[in-house]
């Protein structure tokens, strides 16, 4: 090959790469909105209680498991949690402040052999870089429940509800739990903020929609 | 006489010093809703215990349900214990050892039937046929006994779990009946016992959900008792 000849050949393939070049910004786009259309839309108010908690749970199965090549979009500390997590797409909620916001599901077997299954919300930007994520509702059959409710305002209630052992044979019918109630906002710049947290140990009486409480631990039971 | 409470009849309890209702103490259905001296207003419906294991829900003074307890919550028994982590925190429960009894559901729902007082048979003693399965629940808890059944949780059709009949409750306007049961099948009694345990039947078969885990048992086989 003569020294024009290599010059021309090394011009044309600096040209094609510069028009080949990949635009990142518009290939993740792409992925992400990919990434967005198996998530259902969800309006507010929005409720997930102990029936829907439990229903996503022997449900997960029929969910859409979000596949190797879209799992960019799940927050890195999420993947690395469990490496056996299974990750499912659940909802997307209404936009918020050019924030995008989607619940995921996780569904893994913990180091106690037991099955752990449990959303999260995470806030992207337009571009799908994860801002920020926070654990909500799931369930550990007999170790713990979490329900969820977030109003038309993006405050987000999170209820969760610890088991703890009960001794006092007259309370066997009633549920002794450490119950956390959490509140959160969402920043204008996507990060999830907790705002309230209470805390309260007691009985409580459950149905199919959560948890009531009945009354306090006596001090002789603590 | 049938009343509707269109005047507000109400049932009325003794109370205490407070006017909070005594648990156990005398039980009136009177006319108006007004407060009364030494008696606490306790709603429209009122449950009666007639003893033996048999109570009458009343709506205003018209008895609406009867109900026929063959278990107690402390019959209840159950085929887990709890597991916990490393700082004492309780992270969910496990089959107890051996699997073969204490972890087993089978074994558990035939320790319920005994503390009802009867004995659940072996093998072999299956009833298959729901009308077969309605008739000797029906008979067995008429003679205060559990009856261990077996379910099908996932929906393949084979029975894959046991629990015991805990009693049996009767729409006295429509004389149809349901069926609540014990479920081994989770480490808290309050679970294992909750009072939404229950068997309705629809379309010619048992069914109805547990609440430990929310699904829904079909029943597959009535095991006779000795």
């Amino acid at each position: 090959m003569t020294k024009l000849q290599y010059c021309f050949l090394l011009l044309i393939s600096v040209s094609c790469l510069g028009l080949i070049k990949p635009n990142t910004e518009v290939e993740t786009k792409s992925l992400f909105e990919q990434y967005l259309i198996a998530f259902k839309g969800q309006s507010f108010p929005f409720k997930m209680d102990r029936k829907a908690v439990f229903g996503m749970m022997n449900n997960a199965d029929s969910l859409f498991e979000i596949k190797d090549s879209l799992k960019i979009f799940i927050p890195e500390e999420l993947k690395n949690s469990y490496p056996n997590s299974k990750f499912r797409s659940l909802y997307v909620l209404p936009e918020y402040n050019n924030i995008i916001v989607v619940l995921i599901l996780q569904d893994f077997i913990n180091e106690y052999n037991m099955r752990v299954v449990k959303n999260h919300l995470v806030s992207y930007n337009k571009s799908g870089v994860v801002l920020d994520y926070q654990e909500l509702a799931g369930v550990t059959i007999d170790a713990w429940e979490a329900y969820l409710e977030i109003n038309s305002n993006y405050i987000i209630k999170r209820n969760l509800y610890q088991r703890r052992i009960n001794v006092e044979k007259e309370e066997m019918k009633y549920a002794r739990l450490i119950e956390t109630c959490f509140e959160y906002t969402i920043s204008t710049v996507g990060l999830i903020e907790e705002t309230k947290k209470t805390i309260r140990e007691g009985y409580f009486e459950g149905d199919w929609t959560g948890y009531k409480f009945v009354k306090p631990i006596k001090e002789s039971s603590n | 006489m049938n009343i509707v409470d269109l005047d507000g009849m109400d049932w009325y309890q003794t109370s205490d010093k407070d006017g909070n209702a005594v648990e156990g103490g005398a039980v009136m259905w009177r006319d108006g809703s007004d407060a009364v001296d030494g008696y606490s207003n306790i709603g429209t419906s009122y449950t009666m215990d007639l003893g033996d294991g048999v109570s009458m829900t009343y709506n205003q003074n018209t008895p609406e349900s009867m109900t026929e307890t063959v278990l107690n919550e402390g019959d209840w028994e159950t085929q887990r214990e709890l597991v916990y982590d490393k700082n004492g925190n309780i992270t969910g429960s496990q089959n107890k050892q051996p699997v073969e009894t204490e972890g087993n559901c089978f074994y558990q729902a035939g320790q319920m039937v005994s503390n009802s007082g009867a004995t659940s048979l072996g093998g072999g003693n299956d009833i298959n046929t729901t009308d077969g399965q309605i008739d000797y629940m029906n008979e067995q808890i008429g003679n205060g006994n559990s009856v261990r059944v077996q379910v099908d949780y996932n929906g393949n059709g084979d029975g894959d779990h046991w629990v015991a009949t805990s009693s049996r409750t009767t729409n006295l306007q429509t004389q149809t009946s349901t069926y609540n049961f014990y479920d081994p099948g989770t480490v808290w009694s309050d679970e294992g016992t909750h009072h939404t345990n229950t068997f309705n039947v629809n379309n010619g078969a048992i069914s109805g959900p547990t609440h430990y885990n929310n699904k829904t048992y079909t029943v597959t086989a009535v095991r006779k008792n000795q």
